[in-house]
C-alpha cells in the first residue's frame, strides 16, 4: 500500500496544533506559523486546510464559550488526533531517511 | 453577507467570530480605519468561499480558468476589446454615481464620531416651516435646559474682512459660540480655539483664522498667534489656525465669536442661529428630539406671544442640507446608470453566447464522460470576469476623470462636507460592481452551455452548435438593450433640449457689458443710518464720475441672486389667514438701478434722490406682479403694505418694469417658479451690503475693475469689494445645476445608444454568419441577394419593434421623474420621443443591413461545401 504523507503545509499545520497544545485556535495557528516560520497563511487557507485534514481524521475539535469580543460566536480548538500523530511520524521518518547521508552536502555554510 | 457563504452551524459561525475577535483586537491597538480593514477581509473570506464552495472546483482551477479564459479572448481580441470598451463605459459611469451618491449621503462629516453631531432647528408647522434659526434668546434657554447635548453651539456665517497690516482682506467667515470647536472636536493647527467667555457680549474680539487664510494673507507664518489685527474695523487677536479642510458651518475660513448679548433685545428681535450639538454618550437621537420638544413646548408656554406653535426637531447635517427633490433626482439618476451597466451586460452576454455556441460540442462532450455541469459552466464566469476586470480598469479611469470635474464644478455651491472623491470605498465598490457585472454577464451563456443535450451535439457531427438553442436568448437580449437605450435616450434627449432651452433664454437685462461686485460696510465703522446713506451715494456718485461706465447703480439683489420674500397686504383687501397674504419678492435699489441694466421702465416713473424717509413711500413693480394681482391694469397710484401688521406704512406703486428675474433658485420656465416681486428705494430703507451694478461703455465691463476698486478706496480704505463678476457670470452660476445634470444625462444615453448598436450588431452578424450555408443554399436555389438582405433585415425589425415599444414604456416613467430637472420642456415632447424612435431605428437597421449584404457576398459553392 502506498503511504499517504500530508503535504507540507499540512505538516506546518498539525505542528502548530500540537505545539499549542490547549490554545489551538484558528487565530493562534495563523500566530504560531508566522512568528516561528515567518509563513503568512491567509485564513481561508488555513480553514480549508483544517477542513480536508479534519475530513482526512488528523484533526478533530472542540467549541469554547463564546466570548463579547467575538459577538457571541463560539471559538473551535483543535486537537490532534492519533492518526494525525502517526501520520506526522511516518512522512518524519521518511524525511530522515531521505535526509541520511546528506549532511556534508547540506550542512555547510549556508 | 460572509455568514451567507460559509459551512453551516458551528464551524461557520466560529469562523465569523474569529474575524470578529480579530477586528477587535485590531481596534485595541490601535489598527487605521477599522471599518474598511473588516470588510476587506471579510470580503476575502467570504470571495475565498464562494470561489471554493462548488463541489470539486478549487481556487487552483478557477485561476486556471482565468488564465485560459483570457487567453482565450486575446484569440478574438476585436469582439473582446469592444466588450471591455463597453464595461469601462458601464462600470465608469456606474461609480462615477455612485461616487457621488457616497459623496452626498454616506460620507458624512470628518469629525470625529461625526454621526453624533447633530443639526437643531426650529419648527412651524403652521406656517409650513421646520428648519428655522433659533433666534438667540431660545437658544440661551434651549443650552440652560437641555441634558442631552454635551453642548449646542450656535453660529451664522457672514463676511470677515481682515486688515492686518495694509489693505483688508474679504473672507467668508463664521461667527460662533466658544463651544464650537470643543462640540465639534477639533483642535486647531497651531494655538488655541476660543474658551468659555470669549463670546461673553463685552469680551474683546479673537480670531481664530482657517488654514487657507492663513497662508493666503500671513504666508503660513507661526508667529502670527497673539498678533493684533482689525476684524471688520474692530481690534482683535489672533488666536489659533484651523487644521487645511476645516470650514465649518459652510465654507467658513476665519471665526469669530458670536457676541450677540440675548438680554439686550426683546424675544425674537435679535439675531438667530444655525445649532449644532453633539450627543452626550448613551443618549439617542430620539431621546434628544423628545427633550428638545418638551422645551420647546415649556417656552411656548412661557413666551406664547413670541413662541406659539414653535416648536424643536433634530436632523443630521446631511437631512438637513439635502432636499426630497434632490433625492429623487439622484435616484433617477442612479436607475439611469445601473441601466446603462445592465445595457453592457446584455452586450457582453451576447458576446459570450456566441462564442459558447462554439464550445458547445467541447461542453457536451464532458457532459458525457461525467464532468459536472457546474465545472462546465465556470470558464464562461471566468471569461465574463476577465473581460470585467479590464472593464474596470479603464472604468475606474472614466470614473476618476467624472468625479474630478463634477468636484471642480460643485466646490463653489455645496456644503464643505461634501467631498467628491475616489477612494478607498469607492474602490471597494467597483470589486463588488465587477463580481456582479461577471456574474450576470456570465449568467446566460453558462446556463444554455450547461443545459446542453449531451445526444444532440454528439450525433450531430457538422453542426457544432444546433444543440444550443441560443438564438432565442440573444434575441431576448438586444431586445432589452434596445429597450433600456431607448428610454435612456429619451431622458438625455428631454435633458438636451432643456440645456438647448438654457442657453437660448432673452436675458430682459445687459450680461456682457455689465459689471458687478458686492460691497459691505461695518456697522462700527457706520453706526446709524445717516452716515450709511451718505456712504452709498458718495460711492454711487464717485463710480459715476468713471468715464468708462455709462450708468451705475446699487442694489440688494442682482438679477439671479435671489431676492427677499415678503408677505404683503394690497389696500382694501381682507386677509383672514396669515397664509392669505400673498408672498413676492423684493429688492432695494438706487435711482437709475432699471437703466444699468439696460432695461427701462414701462409706465410710470423711476426713482429719483428725492424719493426719502421724508417724502411718500414708493414701490416700482414688475410686469409679472401686475399680471398676478392687477389683471393687467394699470397699477400706478395702487398701494399696498409690507407684512400683515395693520400698523405697518403703506407704499404706492409709481413705476412699473419687465420680469427683470428676481428669484434665484430656478429660472423661468421651471415648474414653481413665482416670478412677481417689486423694488424699493435705497433712500427710504437701509443696507450695509450692496451689490454694485455698473453698466460699462466699453462693453468689456471686467476692465473697469482697477478703477472701481480704487475708487473705493478713495472713500473708504477698509472697503474691500469681492464677487467681482460680469453679469453673465452671475447668471452662469445660477444655471449651472441645468447644464451639468443635463451634460451627465446625455452622456449615460449616448453611452446606452452606443452599446445597444454594438450588441444589434453583434447579435445580427453572427445570426448570419451561422446562417452562411442556408443563404448559399438560398441563392443557389435563385433568390437574389434583396430578398436576403430582406430576410436578415426583418428578424432585426421585428426586435427593434418589441425594443423600442418596452422602452418607450419606461420612458414615460423615467421622465415624470427627471421633469424636475427641465426647462422649459414638456416630459413628452413629441420630438423627442419620435427623434429617439428614428435614430434607434436609423442605428438598428443600420446594424443590421451590413450584416445581410455580407451574406449576399456568400459563393454558394463555398457555403454548400462547407456543410
Amino acid at each position: 500500500m502506498s503511504r499517504d504523507y500530508p503535504s507540507e503545509f499540512e505538516q506546518m499545520v498539525l505542528l502548530a496544533v500540537l505545539r499549542l497544545r490547549d490554545g489551538a485556535f484558528a487565530l493562534a495557528i495563523i500566530r504560531e506559523l508566522d512568528g516561528e516560520v515567518g509563513r503568512r497563511v491567509s485564513r481561508g487557507a488555513l480553514y480549508k486546510t483544517l477542513e480536508r485534514m479534519e475530513s482526512k481524521g488528523y484533526v478533530e475539535w472542540t467549541t469554547e464559550e463564546a466570548t463579547p469580543d467575538r459577538g457571541g460566536h463560539p471559538r473551535r480548538l483543535f486537537a490532534v488526533t492519533p492518526l494525525g500523530v502517526e501520520i506526522l511520524r511516518s512522512a518524519r521518518e521518511a524525511l530522515l531517511r531521505l535526509w541520511a547521508g546528506l549532511d556534508p552536502i547540506l550542512s555547510g555554510p549556508a | 453577507m460572509l455568514r451567507a457563504v460559509l459551512p453551516f452551524g458551528v464551524v461557520g459561525d466560529s469562523i465569523v467570530g474569529d474575524v470578529r475577535e480579530e477586528y477587535a483586537h485590531y481596534v485595541a491597538s490601535g489598527g487605521r480605519a477599522p471599518r474598511a480593514w473588516y470588510w476587506l477581509h471579510a470580503m476575502r473570506l467570504a470571495g475565498g468561499y464562494l470561489m471554493t464552495r462548488g463541489r470539486g472546483v478549487e481556487m487552483g482551477t478557477f485561476l486556471k480558468d482565468l488564465k485560459s479564459g483570457a487567453r482565450s479572448l486575446l484569440r478574438m481580441p476585436g469582439s473582446a476589446a469592444i466588450s471591455v470598451v463597453v464595461l469601462a463605459i458601464g462600470i465608469g459611469l456606474c461609480t462615477f454615481m455612485f461616487s457621488l451618491v457616497y459623496g452626498i449621503y454616506f460620507r458624512g462629516l470628518d469629525l470625529p464620531e461625526a454621526d453624533r453631531v447633530l443639526v437643531l432647528y426650529q419648527t412651524n408647522y403652521e406656517e409650513d416651516q421646520d428648519e428655522l434659526w433659533v433666534p438667540i434668546q431660545d437658544l440661551a434657554d434651549w443650552r440652560a435646559a437641555q441634558t442631552s447635548f454635551e453642548g449646542l453651539s450656535g453660529m451664522y456665517s457672514g463676511t470677515v474682512n481682515i486688515s492686518a497690516a495694509d489693505e483688508p482682506v474679504r473672507f467668508s467667515g463664521a461667527f460662533v459660540t466658544a463651544n464650537l470647536f470643543e462640540i465639534l472636536r477639533v483642535q486647531p493647527l497651531i494655538g488655541r480655539g476660543f474658551e468659555a467667555g470669549d463670546d461673553d457680549p463685552d469680551a474683546p474680539l479673537n480670531v481664530v483664522l482657517g488654514y487657507d487664510a492663513w497662508q493666503e494673507q500671513f504666508a503660513g507664518d507661526p508667529s502670527v498667534i497673539g498678533r493684533d489685527v482689525r476684524v471688520n474695523g474692530e481690534p482683535s487677536t489672533i488666536l489659533g489656525v484651523m487644521p487645511a479642510g476645516f470650514g465649518f458651518p459652510q465654507d467658513a475660513q476665519v471665526w469669530v465669536p458670536f457676541r450677540d448679548d440675548p438680554l439686550a433685545t426683546a424675544r425674537r428681535q435679535g439675531r438667530s442661529a444655525l445649532v449644532y450639538g453633539r450627543l452626550q454618550d448613551g443618549v439617542t437621537r430620539d431621546q434628544a428630539t423628545s427633550e428638545m420638544v418638551a422645551i420647546a413646548q415649556r417656552l411656548e408656554e412661557e413666551y406664547p406671544e413670541t413662541n406659539e406653535g414653535i416648536g424643536a426637531q433634530v436632523l443630521t447635517p446631511i437631512e438637513a442640507n439635502m432636499d426630497p427633490q434632490i433625492d429623487m433626482i439622484f435616484a433617477a439618476m442612479m436607475f439611469a446608470v445601473i441601466c446603462v451597466l445592465l445595457v453592457a451586460c446584455a452586450n457582453v452576454a451576447s458576446l459570450l453566447l456566441a462564442r459558447a455556441t462554439m464550445r458547445t460540442k467541447e461542453a457536451g462532450v464532458r457532459i458525457a464522460m461525467g464532468g459536472n455541469r457546474l465545472r462546465v459552466m465556470i470558464p464562461f464566469f471566468a471569461e465574463a470576469l476577465v473581460l470585467a476586470s479590464a472593464g474596470a480598469a479603464i472604468g475606474i479611469g472614466i470614473a476618476y476623470v467624472c468625479v474630478d470635474w463634477f468636484d471642480a464644478a460643485t466646490v463653489a455651491d455645496r456644503p464643505w462636507f461634501m467631498e467628491f472623491q475616489v477612494d478607498f470605498p469607492i474602490l471597494l465598490f467597483v470589486v463588488g460592481v465587477t463580481f456582479l457585472t461577471a456574474l450576470v454577464a456570465g449568467i446566460l451563456p453558462a446556463v444554455q452551455v450547461s443545459r446542453t443535450d449531451v445526444s444532440s451535439v454528439l450525433k450531430d457531427e457538422s453542426r457544432g452548435s444546433s444543440g444550443l438553442r441560443i438564438g432565442r436568448v440573444s434575441r431576448a437580449l438586444v431586445t432589452a438593450e434596445v429597450a433600456l437605450s431607448c428610454a435612456l435616450l429619451i431622458g438625455a434627449g428631454l435633458m438636451t433640449k432643456s440645456m438647448i432651452e438654457v442657453g437660448k433664454v432673452e436675458y430682459p437685462f445687459e450680461t456682457e457689458g455689465l459689471f458687478t461686485a458686492r460691497v459691505g460696510i461695518f456697522e462700527a465703522d457706520y453706526p446709524d443710518r445717516e452716515s450709511r446713506q451718505r456712504l452709498w451715494s458718495d460711492l454711487t456718485s464717485e463710480l459715476a464720475g468713471l468715464s468708462q461706465l455709462s450708468a451705475v447703480a446699487l442694489t440688494t439683489n442682482l438679477p439671479y441672486n435671489g431676492t427677499n420674500s415678503r408677505r404683503i397686504a394690497f389696500e382694501g383687501v381682507e386677509y383672514p389667514e396669515l397664509n392669505d397674504y400673498p408672498i413676492v419678492g423684493s429688492a432695494t435699489v438706487t435711482p437709475g438701478y432699471f437703466a444699468a441694466l439696460g432695461s427701462a421702465i414701462t409706465s410710470g416713473r423711476d426713482f429719483v434722490a428725492q424719493d426719502d424717509l421724508e417724502s411718500e413711500l414708493v414701490v416700482i413693480v414688475n410686469q409679472p406682479m401686475v399680471d398676478r394681482f392687477f389683471d393687467g391694469k394699470d397699477p400706478i397710484g395702487l398701494r399696498f403694505r409690507e407684512g400683515a401688521s395693520d400698523t405697518l406704512p403703506m407704499y404706492t406703486v409709481v413705476g412699473v418694469v419687465p420680469d427683470l428675474h428676481m428669484h434665484s433658485g430656478q429660472p423661468p420656465g421651471t415648474p414653481g417658479y413665482q416670478p412677481a416681486g417689486y423694488y424699493r428705494a435705497l433712500g427710504q430703507s437701509d443696507a450695509s451690503f450692496l451689490s454694485i451694478a455698473a453698466l460699462s461703455s466699453s462693453g468689456n465691463a471686467l476692465a473697469v475693475t482697477a478703477d472701481v476698486r480704487s475708487a473705493l478706496r478713495r472713500l473708504d480704505s477698509d472697503m474691500p469689494i469681492y464677487d467681482v463678476m460680469q453679469q453673465s457670470e452671475v447668471v452662469e452660476a445660477r444655471m449651472w445645476f441645468y447644464r451639468a445634470f443635463g451634460t451627465v444625462f446625455v452622456v449615460f444615453g449616448l453611452s446606452a445608444l452606443f452599446m445597444a448598436s454594438v450588441g444589434l450588431y453583434g447579435v445580427l452578424s453572427f445570426a448570419v454568419g451561422r446562417r452562411t450555408s442556408e443563404m448559399g443554399i438560398r441563392m443557389a436555389l435563385g433568390a437574389g441577394a434583396p430578398d436576403v438582405v430582406r430576410l436578415v433585415a426583418r428578424q432585426g425589425a421585428s426586435q427593434l419593434a418589441l425594443g423600442l415599444g418596452i422602452g418607450l414604456l419606461l420612458a414615460l416613467g423615467v421622465t415624470r421623474v427627471i421633469g424636475i430637472l427641465m426647462f422649459n420642456v414638456d416630459p413628452q415632447d413629441p420630438w423627442v420621443f419620435g427623434g429617439v424612435v428614428a435614430l434607434i431605428v436609423t442605428v438598428g437597421m443600420a446594424a443590421s443591413i451590413f450584416p445581410a449584404r455580407r451574406a449576399t457576398n456568400v459563393d454558394p459553392v463555398e457555403a454548400l461545401r462547407s456543410e
